[in-house]
């Protein structure tokens, strides 16, 4: 998960920079270009589908929690979820704002959102109890470990799986975030650090491969083996009942000028049932890190992934301005094309062609939350494919080891 | 233009490490470091390798699976490169550097938090990329390169 969140007084900013942008100078370069923005139909995309039991409703509007918490800003391209808990005298709690990434794997919910009655049986680890330093490049999501059952839309795991609870500000369950956790930056495992309760990682993987400790009283101590993958905090998905090999977003085209929201639709399984077969889909088996190969301006990016937990796409992109954040800020509309999508897996088939759109983000209405050209500035070797690439789109992750009539995961498959 | 991360295989090697104790030797300090502390992937061969233009090379292991590659001159570390399923406690990484990496990184996150990380101050140089199960980074100290060593050839982004 990485996001990087606009605040309110961004509005008139915004208006200031919309009027100065009139008449902008032109992208230049042959593989990027100024045309005109996309239209789009806002009230279509803000419409509720229809679900089916082996499916959910992603949200992307504004958290009203961080809306008026101390630090507000726009929930920009954060997808929600509702995700159920049940402990193991069947007591259930359903938590809203459970922002999906699927650069992650493993649900991670905050404390301060559970009730009381919901007694989650803690993880052990020998004679101590399991706790895990969650990293991300944003921060750490330091919590413990904890079995729970996870229900989504129609679909329950077949037992009780170990989620991390994060976010224990009382210290109720577990001591603070040891210093090599805590060495990590911020604590973004938190309301206003995610932007919602939680953070539900379904990403093509299932074991989530963290830094664990064993913790006994008010000392935890680094595992210098990790914990088996069993016991590790892990993608829900691949323990369900049934619908239990992959999941696939599906997110309505919006306007070029962004939306104040949009609902798309979370679908478990691949086809398993009639709403999630691949038929159509252009598919990309994943490297064993998840990656493929994306190529832009003659420059490969060999580490490039799909990421809903990223609220921009992050990228490379030379000779375009940036603002002091890293935002990238176009003097109008700009089109990246061709974007080159190439497995790294050696039998692959062939390359998938797509765009990149990218705007300033101060030409945005800023209390909008919906945005399918956002970009900000990214590393060489990789290209992060965040939200703003979804819309429009259906995009399926295949889990590791999973295998279906179009190939086998870990495999991402696009229409 | 920069050079894409070379990811090499990780080795499934279990390393014999006690507790939180450093796992490399850190960004300024000596890269005999890594011997006196034992505790380096046999595996990955940690014989100081040459690299061209006089740099010396080590690689190491951590507990943590993350692949530590350090790059030395007259003995001080003066980049690394690093990748891993989880990000490598930056202190243990970058050493006196740390709090230099700290402070810069209060002020990046203040502004909003981002993705991919990219920290040049006069003292030091951080980028890190990746997600989760697939983390990369480097780090340098610019004061500490030699002259003529060329980063972009030793995969460490300027």
């Amino acid at each position: 998960m990485s996001a990087r969140f606009r605040r309110f007084p961004h509005l008139i900013a915004a208006v200031a920079l919309l009027l100065a942008g009139c008449g902008g100078g032109g992208g230049g370069g042959s593989s990027t270009s100024s045309v005109p923005i996309p239209t789009g139909d806002c009230n279509a995309a803000a419409t509720a589908p229809s679900v089916a039991s082996n499916q959910t409703l992603i949200s992307v509007a504004q958290n009203p929690a961080v809306a008026t918490s101390s630090n507000p800003y726009t929930t920009v391209n954060l997808p929600f979820v509702s995700v159920t808990l049940c402990d193991g005298n069947q007591h259930c709690q359903t938590i809203d704002h459970v922002v999906v990434d699927t650069g992650s794997y493993g649900l991670r919910v905050l404390h301060s959102v559970l009730q009381p009655q919901l007694a989650l049986n803690p993880s052990t680890s020998g004679a101590g109890t399991l706790a895990e330093c969650a990293s991300f490049l944003s921060g750490y999501m330091w919590g413990g470990v904890f079995s729970a059952t996870v229900q989504i839309g129609g679909e329950t795991t077949t037992r009780a799986i170990p989620v991390e609870i994060i976010d224990d500000d009382n210290a109720l369950t577990l001591p603070p975030a040891p210093v090599s956790c805590s060495n990590g930056g911020t604590n973004i495992g938190t309301l206003n650090g995610i932007g919602g309760n939680g953070l539900l990682g379904l990403g093509l993987f299932v074991a989530d491969e963290g830094t664990y400790y064993s913790c006994s009283g008010a000392n935890c101590s680094l595992m210098s083996v990790s914990p088996p993958a069993s016991s590790q905090v892990s993608n829900p998905v691949a323990f369900f009942y049934a619908d239990n090999n992959g999941a696939i977003l599906q997110m309505p085209a919006i306007s070029g000028m962004g939306c104040p929201s949009a609902t798309g639709t979370l679908t478990f399984g691949i086809n398993t049932q009639a709403n999630n077969n691949l038929q159509g889909y252009s598919v990309m088996p994943a490297d064993g890190y998840g990656d493929f190969t994306a190529t832009y301006n003659g420059m490969p990016s060999p580490s490039s992934y799909l990421d809903s937990g990223s609220n921009y796409n992050f990228l490379v992109i030379p000779g375009m301005g940036t603002d002091g954040q890293g935002d990238y800020t176009p003097p109008q509309y700009t089109l990246l094309s061709p974007v080159m999508l190439t497995s790294n897996v050696l039998t692959a088939p062939s390359s998938i062609q797509t765009s990149i759109g990218v705007i300033s983000p101060y030409a945005i209405n800023s209390t909008y939350t919906a945005i399918n050209d956002i970009a900000g500035m990214g590393n060489s070797g990789a290209i992060d494919f965040g939200m703003p690439f979804f819309y429009g789109k259906s995009i399926a992750f295949l889990l590791n080891g999973a295998s279906v009539a179009q190939g086998s995961g870990p495999l991402y498959a696009l229409h | 233009m920069l050079l894409p991360f070379p990811r090499t295989a990780f080795l499934a090697a279990t390393l014999m490490l006690a507790g939180a104790n450093p796992l490399f030797a850190a960004l300024g300090a000596p890269a005999a470091d890594i011997q006196r502390e034992g505790q380096v992937a046999a595996p990955l061969g940690h014989q100081l390798v040459q690299v061209p233009q006089g740099v010396q090379q080590q690689t190491v292991l951590t507990s943590q699976n993350v692949t530590v590659t350090e790059y030395s001159s007259g003995g001080i570390v003066f980049a690394v490169r690093w990748e891993g399923p989880v990000i490598p406690d930056q202190q243990l990484l970058l050493g006196t550097y740390f709090p230099e990496y700290a402070s810069a990184m209060q002020t990046h996150t203040s502004m909003g938090r981002n993705a991919p990380v990219q920290l040049h101050t006069p003292k030091l140089v951080v980028h890190m990329q990746g997600h989760m199960r697939a983390y990369t980074g480097t780090a340098y100290a610019p004061a500490l390169v030699p002259n003529g060593v060329s980063l972009s050839a030793l995969g460490i982004d300027p």
